[in-house]
């Protein structure tokens, strides 16, 4: 699945998107790390924002990638502007076992889903028997993403997309 | 295109200026009045403005078109098919200590474990650092992929001197497999295969299962970890947008004579070696899994094939058939998991007038429940998951006696998914073949610690 796929099927109503490149202060990094529990190398974030055809931003797309047992997952995170996951979409799973982690009836339980949300095996999402390492990895670039959104786009920058219009 | 690839920033800027030059001249005509002016100044902001922003658009498009030329393959960054990433929020991913690449396409990581047992009721006690196995896993090409993982068991040391191997312990490829990738619903797959035969041995690994000791149904009955050296195929079906259905069907070598011991049958000790099959007979193995909606799966196992070479006793033609069915279940916190595993051996009729029965069976049902999620540090990750289990293995269902039970209960805490400490105490009974009196009961406490690096 490419990019633009992802992103027609998380957002069906695209029209325009831009994107930017927001870079993670080492502050930031730290209070991340905090909040995830977990080292996140990145020093910066692409974020593409999607606006529908009467100009409105109807969220932000990141494409995230997280190991699985031995290989990567490369997948799209979209987010709502009040910070919410509108849907996920898996664009690479290159494991030979636990595909169902690219199916909706998987991927369906990570809608809604909030920042302060435990996103966590055996408590808000259920497990793919023989695919555990990858639904850990799942929920770990998931929640990521839902933090690096929550910090990165709070309130100002969803005015400033209004302004742009 | 060509000329935004290779225009500098200070070339944009300078393009900038002589849009905006030639305005600002304008503006200083002499003719000029102040309201003209204002206007002449609002508009020039706004094409300042359009121009920043059209020069930063430039600017992320130049990163990106640079940034996938350092790639050597033409194909997409975000191409399903691609394992070279060019966004700077995927590159991070190999900056994780658990994976590292070599190549174009080649990871490694692996599992480790360490044990303390102390039998209570034997007075004995001892550390094993029980495994070591790391794993390689590489992207031949798209289709193409090989993984392996090679097992160090009990701190393996081995010496050899003057041509004669010492030592303890023991090392052997777990596994080592091509798979071309066909389609979701058909692919191939030929190596040293970890046979489908039930699901724990599928997913054995110590940092994922709750509890210390494999279930005893996975040792005797189903010898995990079984692999064997062969051929087939697998994929997946999803039968409606709830459902899936998976498969592994393979051709491989199959068991030896070996399995037939003065004991009685023990499947274990006939596992089929990779350099040579005693009667060129094959085995099929095979796996059938069916879950109707997400936290529910039901897979049923048959392994099939002849395994004795034609000498001694043995004729050549008796086969061994093993079944496995499974089910795991989970809602929330509470995950309920078990494996029933059977044995039917033909025995030659030395073996049955010997007295040895050549039908088994087993099984465990497990369940485990987390909580304290957070409890202790690290509170973001941390998480505590309390387990019983029950297990029973029959080594002779025709016969009376001849059976193991244990019971064990156990508490573990993983500071972060991929590890776990765990502290489990085990209740044994083995019951003596022709006794239906079970033996005194054999404590242990079975402490370890298991993580992915």
């Amino acid at each position: 699945m490419t990019r633009e796929q992802a992103l027609h099927e998380i957002f069906p109503e695209v029209v325009r998107i831009e994107t930017e490149r927001r870079p993670i202060s080492t502050e930031s990094r730290g209070a991340l790390e905090r909040t995830l529990g977990r080292h996140i190398p990145e020093r910066d974030v692409e974020v593409t924002l999607v606006f529908a055809g009467d100009g409105s931003l109807r969220g932000y797309a990141v494409v995230a990638e997280e190991i699985g047992k031995y290989r990567p997952i490369t997948f799209m995170v979209g987010v709502t502007p009040d910070a919410t996951v509108r849907d996920v979409a898996v664009m690479a799973y290159r494991e030979s076992r636990g595909g169902d982690v690219r199916r909706r009836r998987f991927l369906a339980q990570y809608r809604g889903k909030r920042p302060a949300d435990p996103i966590d095996s055996n408590r808000d999402i259920i497990n793919i028997s023989g695919a555990t390492i990858s639904v850990r990895s799942m929920n770990a670039g998931v929640k990521r993403v839902l933090a690096e959104i929550a910090m990165l786009y709070p309130v100002a920058p969803r005015a400033a997309a209004a302004s742009r219009e | 295109m060509q000329l935004c690839n290779t225009l500098s920033l200070r070339g944009r800027l300078a393009l900038i200026a002589a849009c905006v030059v030639p305005s600002l001249a304008h503006a200083q005509d002499s003719t000029a009045t102040p309201d003209s002016v204002a206007r002449m100044i609002d508009r020039l902001q706004r094409e300042v403005i359009e121009l920043r922003a059209e020069a930063a658009r430039q600017n992320t498009r130049i990163m990106e078109l640079d940034e996938r030329a350092a790639t050597p393959t033409p194909a997409s960054a975000l191409d399903s098919n691609s394992t070279r990433r060019t966004l700077a929020s995927a590159r991070g991913i190999y900056g994780k200590p658990f994976v590292k690449r070599f190549g174009s396409g080649t990871s490694l990581g692996g599992y480790v474990d360490v044990e303390y047992s102390n039998a209570i009721d034997a007075h004995t006690s001892v550390f094993d650092q029980r495994r070591l196995i790391p794993f390689i896993f590489s992207e031949i090409t798209d289709r193409l992929h090989f993984g392996t993982e090679i097992e160090f068991e009990h701190a393996a040391k081995i010496e050899v001197d003057e041509g004669e191997a010492e030592g303890a312990g023991e090392i052997k490829v777990e596994f080592a497999t091509l798979d071309y990738a066909i389609h979701e619903r058909f692919n191939v797959r030929g190596g040293l295969l970890l046979s489908p035969l039930g699901r724990f041995n599928l997913v054995h690994d110590s940092p994922v299962n709750d509890l210390t000791d494999r279930p005893l149904v996975d040792r005797d009955i189903l010898p995990s970890t079984l692999s064997e050296p062969g051929v087939g195929v697998f994929g997946t079906i999803y039968p409606s947008a709830r459902s899936l259905l998976s498969y592994e069907l393979y051709l491989v070598n199959g068991f030896t004579s070996d399995i037939v011991t003065a004991e009685g049958v023990r499947v274990r000790k006939g596992v089929g070696l990779s350099e040579t099959d005693n009667n060129f007979g094959k085995s099929v193995v095979g796996r059938l899994a069916l879950s109707p909606f997400l936290g529910l799966e039901v897979g049923a196992s048959l392994h099939r094939g002849r395994y004795a070479s034609a000498d001694g006793d043995f004729s050549g033609q008796e086969r061994l058939t093993i079944t496995a069915l499974d089910a795991t279940w989970q809602r929330g916190a509470l995950e309920v998991l078990g494996e029933y595993g059977r044995v039917k051996a033909g025995l030659p009729p030395s073996a049955v007038l010997a007295g040895l029965d050549g039908e088994q069976e087993g099984y465990y049902v497990q369940a485990n429940y987390h909580f304290g999620h957070g409890l202790v540090p690290p509170i973001a990750s941390s998480v505590f998951t309390a387990v019983v289990r029950w297990d029973e293995v029959d080594f002779a269902r025709a016969t009376t006696g001849d059976v193991a039970r244990r019971f064990t209960t156990g508490l573990n805490w993983r500071p972060v998914e991929d590890a776990a400490l765990k502290a489990d105490f085990q209740w044994n009974w083995r019951t003596a073949p022709g006794s239906s009196t079970r033996g005194d009961v054999d404590r242990r406490v079975r402490v370890s610690m298991a993580s992915y690096f």
